[in-house]
């Protein structure tokens, strides 16, 4: 799949990695947000279709699209799955708040199409907005941690991906995982009461 | 409640995470030891381990999957958004190609559609492309299609169309909630036809029709949407990736005709097409699926209906509805209760295959012919009747309203049989049946006895000959074509004198026909005249003056005198604009005409030994070819137009595009015309230079000999081309080590080359002389080839210059005869000359 944006992509990955371009990773967000917005619909187009479908590795796919694999080394895979995954997080994160603020109250044409929106999706996304707001508390005292949740549930990206990109052991993406799971679990909890 | 030593802490819990539950209280009391705050921490934490169990454990994606699937602002654009003067208000669908949201319009006030595309598109590309394109686009302006009001790229880079909003619902669902019947059907589908077939006399093909785009408004009239969207979208008219390629070819593929699923250039015919897919939707209420199913499907349907069905969704476009205004026209037969065209196959169809098939029989197919002359002559008959019925109705009033009645009904007869005649032959256009050639003998069969038969009918006997001789010509078979003109123009000249009307139409065609064959100076006689014969009159008939001055400067041009054609060109060219208007076939054909004039220009130029503007030509020929593929692809306007470019290509040496041009010449000439015309015999006269040119005699051998033997029957001797191609020949036997045999060819062109007076560009007397003496040359003969090969470079030295390879070329012979011949001094003179740039000792 080498379109032209995927010589894009390498390239500027490339040029980041060289250190050529500074404006790198700016330029790389549109890019890789239009990619990742079409392999989320995709794959919930399938999802739709056939529901025992197993979760696949949606960064992985938006990086098989967008990334001339043998022109690139581990560690620019590493930052976009970095990017790529953060910016899922965004794009859900956008559109759960936009959710929810329009459940709120928000401009008229919105709040009438929502009205015909299921409740499931509004649920969906305030437990979403609640997930964010708990893990950027995690962020502060434990970033790596919150950088594995990230690339799992976000960018669903497998342990030993994840192990790659953060340069910790396999077996240390996984304690940060269970931590991490317990923490805003209990995080979640409390805001709740 | 913050732990004081993250780190610690995390490490705790980690730890008695991956313990048995038995083993954790164990561990805690161990590592906790004292402080009792940090080991209830870790404790509630492990608590959580059913609850965190449960939490995010499916990816992120799939859990907001009904937060993206249900929302209406999934799309690109937030609601409230502005987008240049529009705001947008809601999402209102998305497709393969993108999004489509209604918007305000805050400059002008009203709602507008905004087509925003998602597929990758350069934005540079884009713009530029659409630039060019939006012009033809917003022009469409008719009541059955959804305006285009223009369009740009969004910050993101992403191309959006403003359209015309259009609040109503898809065709077949207005049908279905309406019950209309069959016959409201038809009538719905007819003015969406004559929508498509307004686009298409636009130069506009819509490529993706479909049922979607096509959407009933409360009042119910139908609207089209999307027009010309798909062009723009088109890879072979914009410079984009493959994958947007793909995208586009896929879009639509139930609609899509098989030539545009090839991935074929689309015409009109594809609308066609997918029109038929439409019509038959709109009739059984689903998709055709594979073609031979639709049959079955549909035997509960009229046997007519289901005859315009399939002539509409024939496999090849070429036996399709050559329009789509015939295909409405059809259905409008139908509904009146009159035969349609569209039999199993045409009657037309059948005749071509019928003489194709019995080389011998055709004397069957005059028989047909000439009960169809017959018919028309009796309805002609008939109206004429009627109309002294009706002279006399107006002495007697009483009469006058069934006269009326009568006289009417007659036309309406003459037009059905004009209209089946034409359709008949119609079949002889190359356009619209490829490559059937033969249908010639039925012509001649027709002609044959009409004299005869109509000798009681002049008027109509002279329409006949003119109807006979337009088909002649449209098929570049000149003799009877001028036989039948002329006996034509005898006619009307003898019934109404030389200042009538019918008269200087016989003369435009007559001088159509002769300036085919270069017979220019009778052909600008009759135009000239028929030309002063048209301007008395008033009103005068825009469109048949537009005409006349076009084939007026056509002639002009040809005879080589462009100065002269420009001003009735320029005249013709507005006066097309008022009537046909600019997207118009026959303001493409004035288009063209110019082209040619400017070509001709650059003859002259050469000939005075000035600057030829010839790139101008150039550009002048691929504008008018775009024009002409894009409306008539196979039409001989469209093939002749590349010719032209071929030689204007030629001329400038650009031989690597010469030979792309004429390879795309040949496929479009093959499919329509066959083998055996005029231009197959041009398209291999052009091959033969450009293999000569690489230095492949052989197949020049070949090659020339058709166009040759053709050009030597059709020409007169002295004809530049008689001259060039023998002379081709000749030489071309000459490099195969046959001069002697080559040799008679070269003299004959020698001897008529010197009566020619023009010869164009590249080509001049010079090399005529050159070819002989290299002839005389190699069998030995110096002393006669000297003053030969000498004048032969003086000619060519004042002509083209002395740097031109054809000059150094014939400075290459002269040093070679003068090296063979053992005279160094003259060898050295023109060593030197035979390359004006190199170090001279040579």
């Amino acid at each position: 799949m080498a379109g032209k944006t995927s010589e894009d992509v390498t390239a500027l990955l490339l040029n980041w990695q060289s250190g050529d371009d500074e404006e790198a990773p700016a330029k790389l967000m549109p890019l890789v947000y239009d990619e990742l917005r079409r392999v989320a619909r995709a794959y919930l187009q399938r999802e739709r279709d056939d529901h025992t479908l197993q979760a696949t590795a949606l960064v992985h796919e938006a990086y098989l699209q967008l990334v001339d694999d043998k022109k690139v080394t581990w560690k620019d895979r590493a930052h976009f799955y970095g990017i790529a995954a953060r910016l899922m997080r965004q794009i859900l994160m956008q559109h759960a708040r936009a959710h929810q603020a329009a459940k709120r109250g928000g401009p008229a044409q919105l709040k009438l199409s929502l009205d015909e929106a299921s409740d499931l999706a509004t649920d969906c996304a305030v437990e979403l907005v609640d997930l964010d707001d708990a893990l950027e508390g995690l962020t502060k005292i434990y970033p790596r941690k919150s950088k594995v949740v990230e690339l799992k549930f976000f960018g669903g990206m497998e342990a030993k991906q994840i192990s790659e990109v953060l340069q910790v052991s396999e077996k240390t993406v996984l304690r940060d995982w269970n931590f991490a799971r317990l923490w805003l679990s209990r995080e979640l909890r409390r805001d709740a009461a | 409640m913050r732990p004081e030593q993250p780190e610690r802490f995390a490490e705790l819990v980690e730890h008695a995470f991956e313990l048995e539950r038995a083993e954790r209280a164990a561990f805690l009391a161990q590592a906790c030891g004292n402080d009792v705050e940090l080991r209830a921490e870790v404790e509630a934490l492990l608590g959580e381990q059913e609850r965190a169990a449960k939490l995010m454990n499916v990816p992120a994606a799939e859990f907001g999957a009904r937060l993206l699937q249900g929302d209406d602002d999934a799309g690109e654009l937030r609601p409230g958004e502005m987008l240049g003067d529009y705001r947008i208000v809601s999402l209102l669908g998305e497709g393969g190609m993108g999004e489509v949201y209604l918007a305000d319009d805050t400059h002008f006030g009203r709602q507008v559609a905004i087509k925003l595309i998602k597929q990758g598109f350069g934005t540079k590309e884009f713009v530029r492309h659409f630039r060019q394109e939006e012009r033809i686009l917003a022009a469409l302006n008719h009541p059955n299609i959804a305006r285009l009001y223009g369009g740009a790229v969004t910050k993101n880079g992403l191309p959006y169309f403003v359209m015309e909003y259009v609040e109503g619902i898809p065709l077949e669902t207005y049908a279905a909630q309406q019950s209309l019947s069959i016959r409201e059907r038809l009538a719905l589908f007819r003015k969406v036809c004559a929508a498509v077939s307004y686009a298409h006399q636009n130069l506009v093909i819509h490529r993706d029709l479909k049922p979607a785009n096509i959407r009933v408004t409360a009042e119910g009239e139908p609207k089209l949407l999307d027009f010309g969207i798909a062009r723009l979208l088109d890879p072979e008219t914009a410079q984009t990736d493959n994958q947007t390629m793909l995208a586009v070819r896929a879009m639509t593929p139930n609609y899509a005709s098989p030539e545009q699923l090839r991935g074929e250039r689309m015409t009109t015919a594809s609308d066609v097409y997918s029109l038929g897919v439409v019509f038959y939707e709109l009739l059984a209420g689903k998709k055709p699926g594979v073609r031979k199913d639709g049959e079955a499907d549909l035997k509960k349907l009229d046997a007519d209906l289901d005859n315009i069905l399939f002539k509409s969704l024939r496999l090849e476009p070429e036996r399709r509805y050559s329009s789509v205004g015939q295909f409405s026209e059809d259905i409008r037969r139908y509904l009146e209760g009159l035969p349609v065209l569209a039999r199993k196959d045409t009657l037309g169809y059948r005749v071509s295959k019928f003489v194709r098939r019995h080389k011998a029989g055709v004397a069957a197919v005059a028989v047909v012919m000439l009960a169809l002359l017959g018919g028309l002559i009796t309805t002609t008959r008939q109206m004429r009747i009627a109309r002294r019925e009706r002279d006399r109705a107006q002495i007697a009033q009483s009469k006058t309203e069934q006269a009326r009645r009568q006289t009417e009904l007659a036309k309406k007869q003459a037009d059905r049989l004009n209209h089946f005649l034409e359709d008949l032959l119609s079949s002889a256009d190359p356009a619209k049946m490829g490559k059937d050639v033969k249908v010639v003998q039925v012509l001649d069969a027709a002609g044959k006895s009409i004299d005869d038969d109509l000798a009681k009918e002049p008027e109509v006997l002279a329409q006949v000959h003119e109807t006979l001789s337009r088909a002649y010509e449209r098929l570049k078979v000149i003799p009877p074509a001028e036989q039948h003109a002329r006996k034509a123009l005898g006619i009307f000249r003898q019934l109404h004198g030389e200042e009538d009307l019918a008269t200087a139409k016989a003369e435009f065609l007559l001088g159509s026909v002769l300036a085919n064959v270069f017979q220019l100076k009778e052909a600008e006689l009759l135009l000239r005249h028929a030309l002063a014969v048209e301007r008395r009159q008033a009103p005068p008939d825009t469109f048949a003056l537009a005409e006349t001055l076009r084939v007026l400067g056509g002639i002009l041009s040809r005879d080589v005198r462009p100065d002269e054609a420009a001003p009735f060109l320029a005249e013709s060219l507005a006066l097309m604009r008022t009537s046909r208007g600019e997207h118009s076939l026959e303001y493409v054909q004035v288009l063209y005409t110019q082209a040619h004039a400017k070509h001709m220009e650059t003859e002259v130029a050469a000939m005075q030994n000035r600057k030829a503007d010839l790139e101008g030509a150039i550009a002048g020929y691929r504008r008018v070819i775009e024009l002409f593929d894009q409306l008539a692809p196979s039409s001989t306007q469209a093939i002749l137009a590349r010719v032209e470019l071929c030689i204007c290509l030629g001329r400038e040496q650009k031989w690597a595009e010469e030979e792309q041009e004429l390879e795309r010449l040949d496929q479009q000439r093959r499919k329509t015309l066959g083998d055996n015309n005029a231009f197959a015999v041009t398209s291999l006269n052009l091959h033969s230079v450009l293999d000569f040119i690489r230095g492949d005699y052989p197949k020049v051998l070949e090659e020339v000999r058709q166009p040759l033997d053709f050009s030597v029957a059709n020409l007169p001797a002295n004809h530049r081309n008689v001259v060039q191609l023998r002379g081709l020949y000749g030489l071309a036997l000459t490099r195969t080590g046959r001069a002697a045999e080559g040799e008679p060819f070269l003299r004959a062109a020698y001897t008529e080359g010197s009566k020619t007076e023009r010869f164009p560009f590249q080509f001049t007397f010079g090399n005529v002389e050159t070819a002989l003496g290299e002839c005389l040359f190699a069998q030995g003969r110096y002393a006669e080839c000297e003053s030969l090969l000498l004048t032969g470079y003086d000619d060519l030295k004042t002509r083209l210059g002395e740097k031109v390879p054809m000059t150094m070329a014939a400075a290459r012979r002269l040093r070679e005869l003068y090296t063979a011949w053992n005279k160094p001094t003259e060898a050295n003179r023109f060593a030197a000359q035979e390359n004006p740039h190199a170090n001279s000792s040579r």
